[in-house]
């Protein structure tokens, strides 16, 4: 069990973006706090699907998320919505956004 | 009776991803009161200020959104002219929703912007109900937020033009307020029953049957502030406010439930009558519409919904 203090540092694919998140905090509540104006600001709560992305290194535990945007074929192969991504490890994530 | 015909809207049924978070959301932050189950997935919940049996049911499921929307009509009369009406001239499917407690049916159809929306005039008064005999001004003091009443929703869907025209001219309700989409049709139209600046609000939107937000009424700009305080403390998914719209002149806040669905407190705005002119608003001042001060829309209020 990681310590309660213990922070991970997120990075995200192809944009300058790098930041510390801890294991009791989702991705997108790291993220706001350094960039609150970036697109995958949504509800934060698993539920409009505009923090949809994929990992592609790292460690991490999920919350509920709405079907509607990540099915569980996809959650099997590491697509997840951010707001709802616990890490457990340093991650690289690719942002993928809500497909309409 | 002085206001006629549809009344209000009265009801709505959405879903939520879990109940434990959830309840706590609702009724602790919020202030409804819980009124029952209807069964192992659905919960009743009202405000302290509503005489009905209940006003928000909670379904859980695995993708939130909105289930359904009803109007309450002054008579079965009123409803049944409504349903024969709308079966003579729009194509909307039925349905007839016969399962919410101290409801009789709710005749729920399919409209063109994907959404159920329903009519009914039979509810039950609910056991915790405002007093009505040398009343207080409440029986016990609000809960949270304290919201008073579940008071309209915004519905994004396709075809808007089309519900539009339902609602006013079968159901009867009146145009309080429209948005320019700038190429002569309404991207929005706020729509109200009674003497709220809007029951309903809609949006021409590419996808059918989503839920832009679910607004409950606080009784003051104070009550705003208070609710604000209550977001910071328990942190609250923030979207937008506490602000004030241009369109209804609604003094609010966006947040967001633990599902994601887009909640607002709202209150003041202007007290509609039916012989008011409709007010309109050019799409270059969308911004200033929705959010007064700001005077841009972010992009959170288009590309978030359920």
């Amino acid at each position: 069990m990681p310590k309660p203090e213990e922070k991970y540092e997120i990075t995200i694919k192809d944009e300058d973006l790098q930041f510390t998140c801890r294991p009791s905090q989702s991705v997108i509540q790291a993220l706001v706090r350094v960039s609150p104006d970036h697109p995958m600001h949504g509800c934060q709560n698993g539920g409009c699907g505009v923090c949809k992305v994929r990992v592609l290194k790292g460690e991490y535990k999920t919350g509920l998320m709405s079907a509607e945007h990540i099915s569980e074929e996809e959650r099997a192969v590491g697509y997840a919505l951010a707001c709802r991504i616990y890490p457990q490890s340093d991650m690289l994530i690719a942002f993928i956004g809500k497909i309409k | 009776m002085a206001l006629k015909g549809v009344l209000r809207v009265g009801l709505i049924q959405f879903r939520v991803l879990d109940f434990e978070d959830t309840l706590v959301h609702y009724r602790d932050r919020l202030g409804l009161d819980v009124v029952g189950t209807i069964d192992e997935n659905r919960i009743m919940l009202k405000g302290y200020d509503e005489f009905d049996h209940h006003s928000v049911v909670l379904h859980r499921s695995d993708r939130p959104g909105l289930d359904f929307i009803a109007f309450k009509a002054d008579s079965a009369e009123k409803v049944e002219d409504i349903v024969k009406r709308t079966q003579a001239e729009y194509t909307y499917p039925l349905t007839e929703i016969n399962d919410q407690p101290g409801y009789g049916t709710i005749y729920c159809f399919k409209v063109s912007t994907g959404h159920q929306i329903g009519i009914y005039s039979e509810v039950a008064i609910a056991d915790k109900k405002p007093m009505i005999h040398n009343p207080h001004i409440w029986d016990e003091e609000p809960r949270g937020m304290g919201v008073t009443h579940f008071d309209h929703a915004l519905l994004y869907g396709p075809n808007a033009a089309e519900t539009v025209k339902w609602l006013t001219e079968v159901l009867g309700l009146a145009i309080t307020e429209t948005l320019a989409d700038g190429k002569g049709g309404n991207l929005c139209t706020w729509i109200s029953g009674s003497t709220r600046g809007h029951d309903v609000a809609v949006l021409e939107f590419p996808e059918e049957g989503k839920l832009h937000h679910v607004s409950f009424h606080l009784n003051n700009w104070a009550d705003v502030g208070r609710a604000a305080d209550i977001i910071g403390r328990y942190s609250i998914s923030l979207d937008a406010g506490p602000m004030r719209h241009g369109i209804t002149r609604g003094q609010t806040i966006y947040f967001f439930d633990p599902s994601g669905n887009r909640n607002e407190t709202y209150a003041g705005g202007y007290e509609f009558f039916p012989d008011h002119p409709v007010r309109h608003w050019d799409v270059e001042c969308a911004g200033e519409g929705v959010f007064y001060y700001n005077k841009a829309l972010n992009e959170r209020f288009l590309s978030v919904y359920t």
